[in-house]
């Protein structure tokens, strides 16, 4: 039951994926079909996340470079490999703790964009959330998102925010011209994808510039934090303070093993590649 | 700068994918409408002023993702919410039999005052109707709200819809104006004369 229900939600989104496409356009179109077998097949592949909107986004751009069956394994390989799977799982915090991030980045790089978002009550959920879930889309032009999938392909799927704040830094001026709601977002949404082919070039080289892994890193952490806190607002007896700084204490440790496990990973592959 | 509005009321749309909330809005806010949009990823919103008895009303319409697992991210826009609308498909059963869960989350997400109103929409597709009119009318009165048939192909009853919801909010925003305020659901609506003026009045 549960399958056919999903199944009747990925046949109907089918239809409502890049419309205006010649190769989508036509209802129950070659296109359609094979988009339809990808998500279906995906679907039974990985019942976990089966069929969330915005996925069809994913499987349409590998379908209008590749045939049905090679698009199918290169969606698998985005999901699993380059870590894109884990913003469509059913509960969906990956995708809160992404725009979390998002934010936080903006606060960190352009902190007047941030303000002026934040004023207007505009957070990232508003207009990022289709950045992330369709890969840019399902509003970007189609060259350009080829161009954010091969830079998925190299680096995964950090490279998603590194183009937001990309985009977002380039069209600061544009943005803080506005001044409402409607306005802002409606620029973000419906101007700011038309990238021309310099604005393009511009922010694909401004990706290979960034790097932000470890501020994600911090976020994501930062994130938990923030939410342990909400739900549990009572205040701590010593013991219970002592036991989550242990905690805490402990988990940081490991962090720092870990990290320095990474270091000598690092310095042994280096001199590996020097001499 | 002078305000080009009396009110500003924030409405939301909530239910199953593909029963047509987007469509209800880009009709009711762009008079128009086609089958080529594609699936809402999350949230968005248009923007109508109407005039409802001699107010300028500023409508911000926000539209919803229909899928289930969207909830964590949609549910946080309905606490500013004045007005809800519930949609369900009437060829669709399913979608019907889900406003139940949809409720749900109203009651567990929204502000308590917030008004909520309930549309069968794609009436214009009777050959395929599963849902029948008494039954979403037993539901609606149960719940003691209003409910249309509506068509967003076809346009019928959008804009009286919108209109009624906003009308409501206005009445119990601007203090008790009017005592009949305990009509049971769709009454008398008569139509908006929205092609000249914008206007929504109700009998």
């Amino acid at each position: 039951m549960v399958l056919a229900w999903g199944a009747l939600t990925c046949f109907v989104s089918t239809g409502r994926t890049f419309p205006t496409h010649p190769y989508y356009s036509t209802q129950l179109g070659a296109g359609q079909l094979s988009l339809y077998n990808i998500l279906k097949a995906y679907s039974l592949l990985d019942q976990e996340v089966g069929y969330c909107q915005g996925l069809s986004f994913v499987a349409g751009i590998l379908l209008l470079h590749m045939g049905e069956e090679e698009a199918f394994n290169m969606l698998k390989f985005l999901m699993f490999d380059m870590g894109l799977r884990k913003q469509y799982r059913p509960d969906m915090i990956i995708l809160q703790i992404q725009m979390y991030q998002l934010s936080r980045l903006l606060h960190d790089y352009h902190r007047d964009l941030y303000d002026h978002l934040e004023e207007h009550e505009i957070g990232p959920s508003l207009y990022a959330a289709p950045w992330f879930l369709t890969v840019f889309a399902s509003q970007f032009p189609l060259g350009f998102v080829a161009r954010v999938f091969d830079m998925i392909f190299l680096q995964g799927s950090e490279v998603i925010f590194k183009v937001a704040l990309s985009l977002l830094g380039s069209h600061k001026p544009l943005i803080l011209q506005h001044e409402n709601l409607e306005t802002i977002v409606d620029f973000i949404k419906s101007t700011l994808p038309n990238l021309g082919l310099v604005q393009m070039e511009k922010t694909i080289s401004q990706v290979f510039e960034t790097d932000i892994s470890k501020q994600l890193q911090a976020y994501e952490v930062e994130y938990h934090v923030l939410q342990e806190e909400l739900i549990d607002p009572s205040p701590l007896s010593e013991n219970q303070r002592m036991d989550k700084l242990e905690k805490a204490n402990s988990s940081l440790r490991k962090q720092n093993l870990d990290l320095l496990e990474q270091l000598q990973v690092g310095r042994i592959s280096k001199a590996a590649t020097c001499t | 700068m002078a305000k080009a509005y009396d009110h500003l009321f924030k409405l939301l749309l909530i239910g199953d994918s593909g029963v047509g909330k987007t469509c209800l809005i880009i009709r009711f806010a762009e008079d128009n409408f086609n089958n080529t949009y594609i699936s809402t990823i999350g949230i968005d919103f248009k923007i109508r002023t109407v005039d409802i008895e001699g107010k300028k009303i500023k409508l911000q319409v926000w539209d919803t993702a229909g899928q289930e697992r969207f909830k964590t991210i949609t549910t946080a826009y309905y606490r500013g919410a004045m007005g809800i609308i519930l949609v369900y498909d009437i060829t669709d059963e399913k979608s019907f039999e889900n406003i139940q869960n949809w409720m749900k989350s109203i009651k567990e997400n929204a502000s308590a005052g917030v008004e909520r109103l309930l549309l069968g929409n794609k009436c214009d597709m009777e050959a395929k109707r599963k849902v029948q009119k008494e039954q979403a009318d037993k539901l609606a009165r149960e719940h003691g709200i209003r409910f249309f048939e509506t068509s967003a192909k076809s346009s019928m009853n959008v804009d009286e819809a919108f209109c009624s919801l906003a009308r409501d909010i206005l009445l119990k925003s601007g203090g008790r104006r009017l005592k009949n305020n305990n009509k049971p659901p769709s009454t008398d609506l008569k139509t908006c004369d929205k092609k000249n003026t914008n206007k929504c009045s109700l009998g």
